[in-house]
């Protein structure tokens, strides 16, 4: 049983060296006020789960898996919500082919993975942030050979993706 | 640009925030707060109602002669057994889910399995929410008529023209949102498992 203090700390490591890799997960799902939004949705279940955090994988692991379970069901309701009209923080497009500035770039990626399956998009955010394989699948439920296949086909999916969208 | 320098860019991007780690507690604190109010209030709500039913009927059935009285109690009776019903339906619900299970794909079939509850609760409220009230409200009419001096029917009657149209309204704006709204959700979320199934 975790004692209130032991759950403060650990929250607290979590803010100290977890949220910008959090924050940057935001990037794949939300924009603008939103992604600040869904930031503070994943800090709040953090917070709600960490009772029940019994330290069988490392805290990134599992802190990552809470941030990528609520980022897709914020996506989700966004999404139901949304039919009809547009978002109002709808992704931004891609318009250079060449050149682009590293804000471009960023903006490209988020793009690209908004308009990929969510296994696709989950595989290639992690491996943005350079999880190793090992922890992916862990993430995922996958073994580690179908993270490295769908890492390899997510890799080329982007490329396309990226292709099209600076035409 | 290559994966590594994608990866790079991904990694480089600037976060900047006025939260410290204690404001940042605070925030979770406060949301945290608010959401288990959301589902309080969306668990209390519905039992409050039928509380309140069964007192309203419970207080009334006071002065009433012997027969009427029986009717009220009947319906206060009922009341309580739907508010009841309500409660530890949500109750087990809630311990079914976990907060967060140990894959996406798990993840998703526990939504799928909860909405698809949802569904059959909105779809069946005639069984376990209209149709006991109706039954009681019926039955204590009758008892209220039987205990005046107009027919029984003229009771019965106007019970029903009061409470027909309401029931109705109820039935029909709780089949508009299974169609509107969780239908699609549902099929949403088997789109998406067959997606990871597929996927895996």
């Amino acid at each position: 049983m975790m004692t209130a203090s032991e759950r403060e700390n650990l929250f607290r490591e979590c803010v100290e060296t977890l949220r910008p890799m959090l924050w940057r997960l935001t990037g794949g799902f939300a924009w603008g006020a939103d992604r600040d939004d869904l930031l503070q949705e994943i800090m709040m279940k953090i917070w709600l789960a960490l009772p029940k955090f019994e330290k069988r994988s490392k805290l990134s692991t599992w802190a990552y898996r809470i941030g990528l379970f609520t980022a897709f069901q914020w996506s989700r309701k966004n999404r139901r919500h949304a039919k009809g009209y547009d978002l109002p923080n709808r992704p931004p497009t891609c318009s250079d082919d060449s050149g682009r500035s590293i804000k471009e770039t960023l903006e490209c990626i988020q793009v690209a993975l908004s308009k990929m399956k969510e296994l696709d998009h989950s595989v290639l955010l992690l491996a943005l942030e350079e999880v190793p394989r090992r922890e992916i699948a862990e993430i995922l439920g996958i073994t580690e050979n179908a993270a490295h296949v769908r890492l390899h086909r997510a890799r080329k999916n982007l490329s396309s993706i990226l292709k099209e969208e600076a035409q | 640009m290559n994966a590594e320098e994608l990866s790079n860019c991904w990694r480089n991007q600037k976060f900047d925030t006025q939260l410290n780690s204690e404001a940042q507690l605070k925030e979770a604190r406060k949301r945290a707060a608010k959401f288990r109010k959301t589902i309080l209030m969306r668990d209390t709500r519905e039992v409050i109602a039928c509380l309140f039913v069964a007192s309203v009927f419970i207080y009334s059935a006071i002065p009433q002669p012997v027969l009427a009285a029986i009717g009220s109690y009947f319906v206060a009776f009922i009341s309580v057994g739907v508010g009841s019903f309500f409660l530890v339906d949500r109750l087990r619900e809630r311990a079914k889910h976990r907060e967060f299970e140990e894959t996406p794909l798990t993840e998703l079939k526990a939504s799928l399995d909860a909405v698809e509850h949802q569904i059959w609760l909105l779809q069946k409220v005639s069984w376990w929410y209209l149709g006991p009230f109706a039954i009681g409200l019926t039955a204590w009419s009758i008892m209220l008529g039987l205990s005046a001096p107009l027919p029984v029917w003229v009771f019965v009657l106007i019970t029903l023209f009061v409470v027909g149209p309401v029931f109705y309204g109820i039935a029909h704006l709780n089949q508009k949102a299974v169609s509107k709204s969780l239908i699609p959700e549902r099929d949403e979320i088997k789109r998406l498992m067959k997606q990871w199934e597929e996927d895996l």
